[in-house]
C-alpha cells in the first residue's frame, strides 16, 4: 500500500464527521480532465489517451513524492505518472456494498485490470497519458475508478467518452462520484415525442 | 428578434389559450396534466406546445417567450432605455493591516445614492468574509472530502483549517451621519440595514460602519484573498479582496440581488468613488485600485523620481528594484505609514501590500489614455516577472480597447501573491511563478501571460461592462475568456491558448453529465468548460463562421460602448448582437447557450445525376452501356457456350429478337432535330454543357443547427468551398439534402474542412467515408514507427560497428602477420648470415659464389 503513503486510510463516516471542506475559489479553473476510451475490437484492448492539466499533474506528483516534479526533467516521470495512475484510474471488479464490507472485514484485495503504459505526450498545454486494459470478457463486472486530482480539487470533474464501433457514451466522475459501471447502459429505443 | 413589446412568458400564453378551454372542471385537468408532462418532458425553452402533427422541435423559434419583456430600462434593440437607472455607492474608507496578528481593521462611511423609482426601507450589504466562519453556508454545503474510502492529509488539513478559522466580519458600530447607532441584521453574507424613514428617489443617505477580521493564510484557507508567508524570511504579501461591507446592488431586474456568497458566484456591485487610506507598517509597499495621492509622504525621493521617469519610459522601470527589495526583506519597521488613493467610476477596490515587493511601472497611451502599467512581486517571481508582467498589462490594454472601448482608468496593475489569478478594478493577483532556482519552464511562461492577460481583460467585462456575476458566469468569465483568446493570438503566432478554437471544446461538447450555459454559477457542472471554454468558443464561431468578423466586431464594440459603466443582462447581450449585425441570432443564442446540444453533422450519402443531351445518338448510347454494362455473372459466363434452340432453329427467330429499343431510329432523329428548332440560342448552350448534379444528404446528429461548410475535391486537387447558412435546417433540423452543380466529375466531399463548427464527429464529415485513427492509436503507430527507426538505425550501426572492428582485427591480424613474416625473414636471414659467417669464418672467403 505504499503508493497511499499520502493518503490516510479512513472510513468515509469519519471523514464525514470531520466536517465537510470550504470550496476552492479559483478565478482561473480548468479542474478537468477528459479521456478518450476506445475498445479495439482487433487487439482487445481499452485504448485510453487521457488530458491532464500540467501544473496539476506537477502539483498532484509533487504532493506523492514530497518533492519538486518536473514533466520534462525528471528522469523517472513515466514512473511516477504511471504509479500515479495505478492508484487513480482503475478498473475494478464492481462490488457491492455487502462485498465492499466483507471484503474490507477480511482484507481481500479488489481484483482489477492491469493498466498497460504505452506512453506520454508533454505539451505546453496539455500532458497526454496513454495507456490500455485486457478488455475483460464481462463487461457488466467491472467498474472504473477515475479520482484524478481529487485529493487536490474538490471540484475536479474528469470525463471519459467511451467508443465501442458506433457506439459512444460518456461518464462522469467526481469527489461525490468516483467509480462509474465501465459497461454502457442499455441502448434504449428513441422515444418519439 | 423583433422588438415587439408584448412578449408573453410561457405561462401567460398558457392563459390566454387556454381560457376557452376551461368549460369543466375534467377538461382543465386534463389540460393541466398535459401541460406538466409539456414541461417535464420538454425542456423550459423549447416549444410551450407540442406539435403532434410535426414531430420535430422549432430550432428556429424566436426567443420571444424566454427573454424578458423589453421596457422602459432595458429595449428590444438591446440598449438602456430611456428610464435606465442605477444605484450609485461613494465609499471613503480608513484600513489598517495588522501584521502582526494579521488582522485588518476598517471603517468606512458610505453615501448612497438611490436612483431608482422606488422608496427603500432597508439597505442590504455584502460581508462576503463571512464565509470564513466555520459555519458558513460554503462550509456546510460542501459535500465529501473524502473518496474510496479514503481522506487525503492534504483535504484533512483543509477540512480542520476551515473548521477552526474564524475570518469572518466583526461589526464593531453602524452609525447614521448623527452619530446615533443604527439597526442591522446578519443575514450569513448578507447585512440588512433598517433605515428610520424611507430613502426616495434621489435620495442619498450616509452611514458608517467599523469593522475587522482575521485576514486567512492562503495556504491553508485558499480564497480570492489572503496572506502569504514566506517561511525562509518571515515576510508576508497580503492581497486584500472583499474586505469592506459593500452595497448590495438594487437593479430593475432583481430588486436586491442578495444572493448568498457561497464562493463560486462572484460579485454583483454598484458603481462609485473611492477614497481609501490604507496603513500598513512603514516599510511596505502598497499597490492598490486607483491613483496613489500622497506619493510624497510614503515614496523616497528616488522612487518618485523613477516614478516620474516611467510615466514616459519606453520600457518598465523599476521603482523599487530588485536589490532594494532583497534589502527590504531584512527590515524591520519603525512605524506605519497611511498611503491615500482615489479611484473614481469603479465597482470595487483591492489592494496589496508587503515589504518584499519589487515594483515596476511603465507608462502608456492607450487610445489617447495615458495609463500607468504595474508590476508588484517578490524576488521569487523573478526573472519571470520583470521580463512579462508589465508587457503582458499593455499588450492586454491595447488589444482589448481595439475590440471595445479605450480603457477609461488611469493604472492598470498586476500583482504576484498568494491568489492564482483574480480580478479586481484597476489590479489584478497573479500566481505564477518561476523554480526557486530561478528557472521555469515553457508552461510557466505561457501560464503567467495567459492569467495576466485574463485577469487584466477583467477590467472591461465585469469591472466596466459591470454584469452580474453572482448569477452569470459566462457574460464575463466567456466574454473575457473570448477576448482573451484574440489578444493571445496577437502576442506571437502559435501561442498556446487553451480555449478559444473550436476543435479544443470538441470532447467537452460531446459529453454528457451538461447543463446549458444558462445556468446559475452555482449549479453549473464542469465550471471551467461550461463558464469559460463554451461560450468563448461560440463567440468564435459566431465572429468567424456565423456573422464574419466585420459584423461580429462591429455588434462587439457596439455592446461594449452601450453598457460601459453599466449592468447589462443576457438579454441585453442577444439583443444588441442581433440588433447591431443585422442577422437574427435566436438560433443561435438557443442552440449554444439554452441547450446542450452539440454539433455533429453527417454526411450520409451523396447521389449522383448527369442531364442528358438529348441526342439520341448520345443518349441511347449511355443507357446501352448501363443496361448492358457491368460484369458479368458467373451464370452468365457459363450459359454463353451452351447451344441454344433458336440459334438450332432459326426459324423460331422473329423481329423481337433482332429488335433492340436502344437502336436509334429515324424518328428518334427527327424529333430531336424538332427539339433543337425550338430551342433558343441560351437552352442550346445550356444544353450542351455537360454538368454533374450531385445530392448531397446531410444529417444533424448532435442536434446543434450550424451552418454547413462542404468543400469539394476534384481529381486534381483543386477543391471549391460551398458555404451555407444554419437556416438550410430551418424546416427539417434532421435531415437535408443539398443539390450542388458542378462542372466536372468529383474526388470527394469534406464537410467543415477547416474545423470551425467543433464538429464532435470527424469520421462522418468524409464522403467516402474517411476512418480518422484515435489519438492513441496515432500515439501507438509514431512511437512504434520511431522505434522501429531507432532499431533499424541501431541494426545498421552495430553491424557497422561489427564490420569495422572485424576490419580493424583482420587490419592488426595483417598488420601482425606481416610483422612476423618480417621478422622471421629478418631472423631467418640473420641466421643465415651467422651461419655463412660461421662458414666463413671455417672456409675461407671466395670472393663470389
Amino acid at each position: 500500500m505504499n503508493r497511499y503513503s499520502a493518503i490516510l486510510i479512513l472510513t468515509l463516516t469519519v471523514s464525514l464527521s470531520l466536517g465537510a471542506l470550504a470550496p476552492r475559489c479559483d478565478a482561473h479553473p480548468f479542474h478537468a480532465s477528459i479521456a478518450e476510451a476506445e475498445f479495439n475490437v482487433k487487439t482487445g484492448k481499452l485504448e485510453v489517451a487521457l488530458r491532464l492539466h500540467p501544473v496539476d499533474l506537477e502539483a498532484a506528483l509533487r504532493d506523492i513524492h514530497g518533492k519538486a516534479v518536473d514533466l520534462d526533467n525528471t528522469k523517472n516521470i513515466d514512473d511516477l505518472i504511471l504509479n500515479y495512475l495505478n492508484t487513480h484510474f482503475r478498473i475494478a471488479e464492481t462490488r457491492t456494498k455487502l462485498q465492499k464490507s466483507l471484503a474490507r472485514k477480511n482484507q481481500t484485495p479488489r481484483k482489477s485490470l492491469q493498466l498497460n503504459w504505452i506512453g506520454k505526450e508533454i505539451t505546453t498545454k496539455w500532458t497526454w497519458a496513454y495507456f490500455e486494459f485486457d478488455t475483460p470478457a464481462n463487461l457488466a463486472d467491472y467498474s472504473i475508478v477515475n479520482t484524478i486530482f481529487f485529493d487536490r480539487l474538490d471540484d475536479q470533474v474528469n470525463t471519459i467518452n467511451f467508443r465501442n464501433g458506433t457506439r459512444r457514451w460518456s461518464r462522469h466522475f467526481t469527489i461525490d462520484n468516483s467509480e462509474n459501471r465501465l459497461a454502457p447502459a442499455p441502448q434504449q429505443p428513441k422515444p418519439k415525442n | 428578434m423583433t422588438n415587439s413589446s408584448l412578449k408573453p412568458s410561457i405561462y401567460t400564453s398558457v392563459t390566454i389559450l387556454a381560457a376557452p378551454l376551461l368549460a369543466t372542471q375534467l377538461l382543465a385537468t386534463q389540460l393541466l396534466a398535459t401541460l406538466l408532462l409539456v414541461l417535464l418532458t420538454t425542456n423550459c425553452w423549447a416549444q410551450p406546445f407540442p406539435n403532434k402533427k410535426y414531430n420535430q422541435e422549432d430550432k428556429f423559434r424566436q426567443l420571444e417567450e424566454i427573454l424578458p419583456t423589453p421596457n422602459d430600462f432595458r429595449t428590444g434593440s438591446g440598449a438602456p432605455g430611456r428610464g435606465y437607472w442605477q444605484q450609485n455607492a461613494d465609499y471613503k474608507i480608513k484600513v489598517e493591516i495588522d501584521d502582526k496578528n494579521q488582522r485588518l481593521i476598517g471603517s468606512e462611511t458610505i453615501k448612497y445614492t438611490n436612483n431608482s423609482p422606488d422608496s427603500l426601507r432597508y439597505l442590504w450589504l455584502q460581508l462576503d468574509n463571512n464565509i470564513f466562519h466555520p459555519k458558513s453556508d460554503s462550509s456546510l454545503t460542501a459535500t465529501t472530502s473524502g473518496f474510496e474510502d479514503r481522506v487525503s492529509y492534504r483535504s484533512l488539513r483543509r477540512t480542520l483549517a476551515n473548521a477552526t478559522f474564524d475570518g469572518s466580519v466583526k461589526i464593531t458600530s453602524v452609525t447614521d451621519a448623527q452619530n446615533k447607532g443604527m439597526k442591522y441584521s446578519i443575514v450569513k453574507t448578507m447585512m440588512r440595514l433598517d433605515l428610520a424613514k424611507p430613502l426616495n428617489k434621489g435620495d442619498s443617505i450616509e452611514f458608517s460602519i467599523a469593522w475587522n477580521y482575521k485576514i486567512n493564510d492562503s495556504k491553508k484557507v485558499g480564497a480570492r484573498t489572503g496572506f502569504e508567508l514566506f517561511k525562509k524570511d518571515g515576510n508576508r504579501i497580503y492581497e486584500i479582496a472583499h474586505w469592506f461591507p459593500r452595497m448590495v446592488s438594487y437593479t430593475d431586474v432583481n430588486g436586491w440581488q442578495h444572493k448568498q456568497f457561497l464562493g463560486r458566484g462572484e460579485f454583483t456591485l454598484e458603481m462609485g468613488d473611492y477614497e481609501v487610506s490604507i496603513t500598513v507598517p512603514n516599510d511596505h509597499i502598497v499597490a492598490s485600485t486607483g491613483v496613489l495621492q500622497n506619493a510624497k509622504q510614503v515614496l523616497t525621493e528616488e522612487q518618485q523620481k523613477r516614478f516620474e521617469q516611467s510615466r514616459t519610459a519606453k520600457k518598465p522601470v523599476f521603482i523599487v528594484t530588485p536589490e532594494e527589495a532583497k534589502a527590504n526583506e531584512k527590515s524591520k519597521p519603525t512605524g506605519k505609514k497611511t498611503w491615500n488613493f482615489k479611484a473614481e467610476r469603479v465597482r470595487d477596490f483591492a489592494f496589496a501590500s508587503s515589504r518584499k515587493f519589487i515594483w515596476d511601472a511603465q507608462g502608456h497611451n492607450v487610445e489617447g489614455n495615458q495609463v500607468m502599467a504595474m508590476s508588484y512581486y517578490p524576488k521569487e517571481g523573478e526573472p519571470l516577472w520583470s521580463k512579462y508582467s508589465t508587457h503582458s498589462i499593455i499588450h492586454t490594454l491595447d488589444v482589448y480597447s481595439r475590440y471595445t472601448f479605450a480603457y477609461p482608468y488611469p493604472v492598470a496593475i498586476s500583482v504576484n501573491g498568494p491568489v492564482y489569478g483574480m480580478e479586481y478594478p484597476m489590479i489584478c493577483f497573479n500566481g505564477p511563478r518561476p523554480e526557486e532556482d530561478g528557472t521555469y519552464s515553457k508552461r510557466t511562461k505561457y501560464a503567467l501571460i495567459t492569467v495576466i492577460i485574463h485577469e487584466v481583460g477583467h477590467n472591461y467585462f465585469p469591472m466596466i461592462v459591470n454584469s452580474d456575476e453572482r448569477q452569470w458566469t459566462w457574460m464575463d468569465e466567456g466574454i473575457n475568456t473570448f477576448l482573451q483568446y484574440l489578444a493571445e493570438k496577437e502576442w506571437e503566432d502559435d501561442y498556446p491558448s487553451w480555449r478559444g478554437e473550436p476543435k479544443q471544446i470538441v470532447s467537452y461538447m460531446k459529453s454528457s453529465n451538461q447543463v446549458p450555459i444558462m445556468t446559475n454559477s452555482e449549479s453549473i457542472l464542469q465550471f471551467g468548460n461550461n463558464a469559460y471554454g463554451k461560450p468563448a468558443t461560440a463567440l468564435n464561431i459566431l465572429r468567424e463562421t456565423v456573422l464574419g468578423r466585420e459584423q461580429f466586431d462591429y455588434a462587439f464594440k457596439e455592446y461594449s460602448r452601450r453598457w460601459k459603466f453599466k449592468r447589462p443582462m443576457p438579454a441585453d447581450f442577444f439583443r444588441t448582437m442581433e440588433d447591431a449585425s443585422g442577422v437574427d441570432l435566436d438560433w443561435f443564442w438557443r442552440g449554444w447557450f439554452y441547450t446542450t446540444d452539440h454539433c455533429d453533422i453527417s454526411i450520409e450519402q451523396v447521389r449522383v445525376f448527369t442531364s442528358k443531351s438529348g441526342d439520341p445518338k448520345i443518349d441511347k448510347e449511355a443507357d446501352r452501356e448501363k443496361r448492358d454494362g457491368g460484369p458479368e455473372t458467373l451464370s452468365e459466363k457459363r450459359n454463353e457456350p451452351l447451344i441454344k434452340r433458336v440459334n438450332r432453329y432459326p426459324d423460331l427467330k422473329d423481329f423481337h429478337n433482332s429488335y433492340d429499343q436502344l437502336n436509334v431510329t429515324e424518328s428518334d432523329i427527327k424529333s430531336y432535330q424538332d427539339m433543337l428548332k425550338k430551342l433558343d440560342a441560351e437552352e442550346k448552350k445550356l444544353l450542351n454543357n455537360k454538368k454533374f448534379f450531385y445530392v448531397i444528404d446531410l444529417k444533424n446528429v448532435g442536434g446543434l443547427v450550424m451552418p454547413v461548410i462542404l468543400q469539394l475535391n476534384y481529381p486534381d486537387t483543386k477543391t471549391e468551398e460551398i458555404r451555407i447558412p444554419a437556416e438550410i435546417w430551418r424546416r427539417n433540423h434532421e435531415s437535408v439534402s443539398k443539390l450542388v452543380i458542378s462542372d466536372r466529375e468529383l474526388e470527394s466531399i469534406t464537410l467543415d474542412p477547416h474545423l470551425e463548427t467543433a464538429d464532435t464527429d470527424v469520421e462522418n464529415n468524409f464522403f467516402p467515408r474517411r476512418i480518422i485513427p484515435s489519438r492513441f492509436q496515432l500515439f501507438k503507430e509514431s512511437k512504434a514507427g520511431k522505434n522501429e527507426m531507432q532499431k533499424e538505425k541501431e541494426r545498421l550501426k552495430r553491424e557497422a560497428d561489427v564490420r569495422k572492428k572485424a576490419e580493424a582485427e583482420k587490419k592488426k591480424q595483417e598488420a601482425e602477420e606481416k610483422k612476423k613474416k618480417e621478422e622471421e625473414a629478418k631472423k631467418k636471414a640473420d641466421a643465415k648470415k651467422s651461419e655463412e659467417k660461421k662458414t666463413d669464418a671455417n672456409k675461407p672467403a671466395t670472393a663470389d659464389k
